[in-house]
């Protein structure tokens, strides 16, 4: 089983090499196949570690702490599979309608390296290796942000690149004073040795975990870290910018779960508050900025500001609740922000404009795209029955309990201004009388990558029973430090 | 040693971060070349300086140079060498298509 899980570390970079090599005519067909095979993978090691069990891959037999590892947990596992999913849905959507944008580019190529970087990113079970992670999961970005752009919309390529490369250099910053001061980057050495770091060593410590701190937030785009964010997603093809909306920020919100819960549970005290801050501060003023659009899919990213707040806040309490809550609300928001891009680039390829107030009528060309945004938008929004309303009600909750009364209002005060500004795309673009200019109507296979993507999210709140007791479960083994530390290093043989 | 390679080290992050705020994309290019210069040698410095010490554990010496601190710089070089390289490319485009060669966008949306 553990060679499952290098499978899956290495199979999205076979793929990528492959489609580089074979002819283009072939890419499209491989790619779905090559994710569908890796889906197939994931399942499998799903049902391997459902028990609790820890699956440790050690990268040419060297035993930690000095060998590479890559970690399969429970958490690691959904993550992968949430990458994957999207994914396909993704490819699905390309497929049924390609942008010709596209042709005789290395799209495909640059998909599959994307996944390599979220799958390294998800699986790998120390510091430095998350940084190479990251690097080829945002090598792969900006390749894909540069494809098909124009000039504005390389400049805000160069802002994305630019500010990611800065967070890089930071990062490793802050690997060089965690190894300086503890000689392992090996998360669970980490935790091994973090608490017996000499007290006049503390402070230089503390530095260099805020520094992670730093890092990750603008990775998953937290404010005041996320200006790059509205200019750089919605530029590319909609296929690209679903996958970006869907899952790349996660991986930002992921780090800071595995690290501050596994690494830095011992001294993650002050960085635990200013991300309390910081998700606050991202819910509020992400959802104000969404209102204050009009290009939906620019709307839809300012959206993301304000849901990673939801999940930071999830991750910020460092409860069990907490991060159950934050792994449901995960889950949820990665299907239905993915939806909601793929809908909102057949709106507006439908309505032959990117902006809302060209648009109008939409509901009467294609009534089942107007059905979808319906639902994917109240579940955003978290109006019951959706999954919305589930992992927002979950959220809420781990949040009373842990006596945050401010943040819980102040997320119920964005679930309101959401709400509005999902109703505000649904008035202006699907209300009202259809436009007389003729423009493309979806094809169903593109509606039917959404429709896959929405029912997940219906599924996810028929199911908010068995899908809880699963996060509450993922959440106490993200937390109970000493079992990942034993799954990981070797038991002391002298 | 010690004390040049502190003084090196904020001499490089302070005139790169002054770099990357400047407005046009290639000083923001040099100012993370030279950002990046100085995390490395931060992060080679991180392995303890020691001259002259291998970096096995031998018999005859009793101080050893960190091999792991230097093999995460090689890596973190080739990277952001790389980095460079792509960064480069891409605001020349940029400078070609759009005949600017500012990076702020001036508060419209792309």
């Amino acid at each position: 089983m553990s060679d499952l899980v290098a499978v899956i570390a290495i199979g999205p970079l076979v793929a990528a090499l492959a489609l580089g090599v074979c002819s283009p005519a072939w890419r499209r067909p491989l790619a779905c196949l090559a994710v569908a095979f890796l889906i197939a993978a994931e399942l499998r090691l799903g049902a391997a570690v459902a028990g609790g069990a820890v699956y440790v891959h050690h990268v040419g037999a060297w035993v930690p702490p000095f060998g590479i590892v890559l970690v399969a947990d429970r958490l690691a596992v959904i993550m992968l599979l949430l990458a994957s999913v999207t994914g396909f849905a993704v490819l699905l959507y390309d497929a049924a309608a390609p942008d010709p944008r596209l042709d005789d580019t290395p799209f495909f190529v640059l998909f599959l390296g994307l996944l390599f970087g979220l799958n390294g990113a998800f699986l790998t079970g120390d510091l430095f290796n998350l940084f190479v992670a990251f690097e080829v999961l945002l090598i792969a970005s900006y390749g894909l942000l540069a494809l098909a752009a124009d000039g504005r919309q390389l400049l805000a390529g160069v802002q994305f690149t630019v500010l990611n490369l800065v967070a890089s250099a930071l990062f490793l910053v802050g690997v060089g004073i965690v190894y300086g001061l503890t000689g392992t980057l090996n998360f669970a050495d980490l935790a091994v040795k973090v608490p017996a770091v000499a007290a006049a060593d503390a402070a230089l410590l503390q530095v260099g975990v805020l520094v992670l701190l730093i890092v990750f937030a603008a990775k998953a785009a937290l404010l005041p870290l996320a200006f790059w964010l509205p200019d750089a997603y919605p530029a590319p093809p909609v296929p690209i910018s679903a996958m970006f909306g869907g899952i790349a920020t996660k991986v930002g919100v992921y780090a800071l779960l595995r690290v501050f819960t596994t690494a830095f549970a011992e001294v993650r005290h002050p960085a635990a508050d200013i991300l309390l801050a910081l998700a606050v501060v991202s819910m509020l003023i992400g959802v104000l900025g969404a209102v204050a659009q009009t290009e939906i899919r620019r709307l839809l990213s300012f959206h993301i500001v304000s849901q990673i707040g939801y999940l930071a806040f999830g991750v910020a309490l460092f409860t069990v609740t907490g991060v159950a809550a934050a792994l449901v609300y995960l889950v949820h928001y990665t299907i239905v922000k993915c939806a909601l891009f793929l809908l909102g680039g057949l709106a507006e390829s439908a309505g032959g404009s990117r902006d809302l107030r060209h648009l109008s009528g939409l509901a009467h060309r294609s009534p089942v795209l107007a059905g979808l945004f319906f639902v994917a938008g109240l579940s955003l929004a978290g109006v019951p029955p959706t999954s919305g309303f589930v992992s927002k009600l979950v959220l809420a909750s781990a949040g009373l309990e842990a006596r945050h009364y401010f943040a819980v209002t102040v997320a119920f005060g964005a679930g309101i201004l959401t709400l509005f500004s999902m109703m505000k795309i649904w008035t202006m673009a699907f209300w009202g009388v259809p436009d007389a200019a003729s423009a493309a109507v979806p094809r169903p296979l593109q509606l039917g990558a959404a429709a896959l993507l929405v029912s997940f999210s219906v599924t996810l709140a028929l199911a908010a029973e068995p899908l809880y007791a699963w996060a509450l479960a993922t959440a106490h083994q993200v937390m109970d430090v000493s079992a990942y530390v034993a799954a990981v290093l070797p038991p002391v043989t002298s | 040693m010690e004390l040049l390679l502190a003084i090196t080290i904020g001499a490089f992050v302070a005139t790169g971060s002054f770099m990357l705020m400047r407005p046009r994309a290639f000083s923001v290019v040099q100012g993370f070349v030279l950002l990046s210069h100085g995390v490395n040698l931060l992060l080679v410095s991180m392995g303890r300086v020691q001259l002259a010490s291998p970096p096995i554990v031998g018999d005859a010496a009793d101080a050893i140079a960190d091999p792991l601190a230097q093999a995460l710089v090689l890596t973190a070089i080739v990277i952001s060498f790389g980095m460079t390289a792509f960064v480069l490319v891409l605001a020349y485009r940029s400078y070609q298509q759009s005949g600017t060669e500012h990076v702020d966008l001036g508060g419209k949306h792309v």
